[in-house]
């Protein structure tokens, strides 16, 4: 297969995909539903930033504001992702996808493409808080930059396990639940890394944690162990919807 | 010529053997008709010929391109048919030159033209289902497979739908499953017969119609019935078996035929010159369920 047909069939259904997306009011209602609860939080910490003299306003205001984006999309992308492999099944379109000349990786990837889309979307509905706190002219554009790559990356580990979890079932509610489920299971190795005395087994938790990645890039800080981790962890479930697509035939 | 060849498939589902050495052919340029009753098999066959199920045993063989119509039409709710189509047609990596008078050809053909720029959600049954013919055909492929194509649609859409399978015999093989006799017999050439997975009988339509459809099922309503009669016309026309029932003041008999051909007129002048009191008689059509039934119980 040519590299040129690979991504053209690949850009058909993530076209198709997108359409889908924008052409119904889902997203809209929950970007709103977003947009709202960022900006009462956004609000909130500006409020008591004002009585904080010893953080810099980026540290006190933006600082939490994207760590509760980042957990936010944990309950928001699955949603995000819950219909795009449970409709085809539920449609029996996936039939006439696994039919045509498109490969499974072609399906796998214009799907992802299309939920990372719609996360997108959603993300830039953030941006502006950082563009009115630069106005101020206390904004650090370096943390700023390096915190919107950092998401770009955990979106991407976020939409790949609900895209995942929406290959394993036609019912788009059940697909939500278990993608919410894996991704909050994932965040709280986090938490749970404390309450071992095992040194060992803490730093293994602590690296497989979505958060602990994360935190590096909101402190303005990109290591390629990050990036490294961030790409496999995708790259791995990507692959287990590709294989979760092809049992379908045994 | 064979185009498509099924060697011995066997399918185990956990638990169930749907398909069980299977084999059969099916000619170039031919419409075959593959005849079940509900849970026979026929869809597990086609989804293995078209690639969608892997058998667990045995193998087909299919030369040329297929077109597929799913028991369920894949269809885009909220897609307009015209989008539908050339979404379709992309995927199947068609060349862009050619997509819009292809799909104008089609369209066309399965007379769509009234409902191109429609929702396919809120077109009615009889045309989704002509959307998913247009689909199965958009490559112009050398086989198209139906899967019950005719199943839920009305008297009409059945007649029109069949009408556009007949037009389309001169340019593909076309191989389609149902689990009604009269429905293949009008429009067949060949046969192929499967039970519970197992080959009952594959071959042209006349050579399976004597064995199985070819008997004649009457019902008939008398007002004056008595066993001479019944002795005196089982004599004359061969039953097979008869059913005899008392409704109300009338004589209802059911009379399953041996003969080959149709004896309703005959029948019927014997009933009326014998002053029987002729209420009502009609042919009813055997589903190949009742087939089923008339061999397991003979």
């Amino acid at each position: 297969m040519t590299m040129i047909w690979y991504i053209k069939g690949t850009m058909v259904l993530f076209k198709k995909d997108l359409m889908d997306a924008f052409n119904s009011p889902f997203i809209y209602i929950i970007a709103s539903l977003f947009s709202l609860i960022i900006g009462w939080l956004f609000f909130n910490y500006v409020i008591a930033a004002k009585d904080l003299t010893t953080l810099s306003i980026t540290n006190a205001v933006l600082a939490p504001v994207f760590g509760n984006i980042n957990l936010l999309f944990i309950f928001l992308s699955p949603m995000l992702t819950m219909g795009l492999l449970t409709q085809e099944r539920k449609n029996h379109t996936l039939e006439l996808l696994l039919l045509s000349k498109l490969n499974i990786s072609q399906i796998v990837i214009g799907k992802f493409l299309a939920g990372i889309s719609m996360a997108w979307f959603l993300l830039l509905l953030t941006i502006i808080f950082p563009v009115m706190i630069g106005l101020t002219g206390h904004g650090d554009i370096g943390m700023i930059i390096s915190t919107y790559v950092g998401f770009s990356f955990t979106l991407m580990c976020f939409i790949s396990v609900g895209l995942f979890a929406s290959s394993l079932t036609d019912n788009p509610i059940v697909a939500a639940f278990m993608g919410f489920a894996f991704l909050m299971l994932v965040m709280l190795l986090a938490v749970s890394l404390n309450a071992t005395n095992n040194w060992m087994l803490g730093e293994i938790a602590q690296y497989l944690s979505i958060a602990y990645h994360f935190e590096a890039f909101v402190r303005g800080e990109i290591r390629s162990y990050d990036v490294v981790y961030f790409l496999s962890f995708t790259g791995f479930f990507l692959w287990l919807t590709k294989e979760s697509l092809e049992t379908r035939k045994w | 010529m064979d185009v498509i060849k099924v060697n011995a498939v066997t399918k185990i589902w956990p638990g169930l053997k749907a398909l069980d050495k299977l084999s059969f052919s099916v000619k170039k340029g031919t419409i075959h008709g593959f005849l079940g009753p509900n849970g026979a098999g026929k869809s597990t066959m086609l989804n293995i010929l078209v690639g969608l199920t892997n058998p667990s045993e045995g193998s087909v063989e299919v030369s040329g391109t297929i077109g597929f119509l799913p028991e369920n039409p894949p269809l885009y709710e909220n897609m307009v048919v015209d989008d539908y189509l050339k979404f379709v047609a992309q995927i199947f990596k068609m060349e862009k030159s050619i997509i819009r008078t292809q799909i104008d050809e089609i369209i066309n053909q399965c007379s769509l033209i009234p409902v191109k720029k429609r929702l396919i959600g809120n077109l009615s049954k009889g045309f989704k289902q002509r959307v998913a013919l247009a689909q199965a055909m958009i490559n112009n492929p050398d086989i198209i497979i139906l899967d019950e194509p005719t199943v839920g649609l009305d008297p009409n859409s059945v007649i029109e739908f069949r009408n556009l399978i007949l037009s389309l015999r001169c340019k593909h093989t076309i191989l389609f499953s149902s689990h009604q006799l009269t429905e293949v017999d009008k429009i067949c050439d060949d046969l192929t017969i499967i039970h519970k997975g197992i080959l009952i009988e594959s071959g042209p339509k006349e050579k399976i119609k004597k064995m199985f459809g070819s008997k004649q099922v009457l019902n008939i309503e008398l007002l004056n019935w008595n066993t001479n009669t019944q002795n005196d016309m089982s004599n004359l026309f061969g039953f097979e078996r008869m059913e005899v029932a008392l409704k109300n003041n009338h004589t209802s008999i059911k009379i399953y035929l041996n003969s080959l051909q149709d004896v309703r007129s005959q029948i019927a002048k014997y009933l009326v010159e014998n002053n029987c009191g002729l209420v009502s008689m009609n042919e009813e059509r055997l589903d190949l369920e009742d087939v089923f039934k008339e061999i397991t119980q003979g």
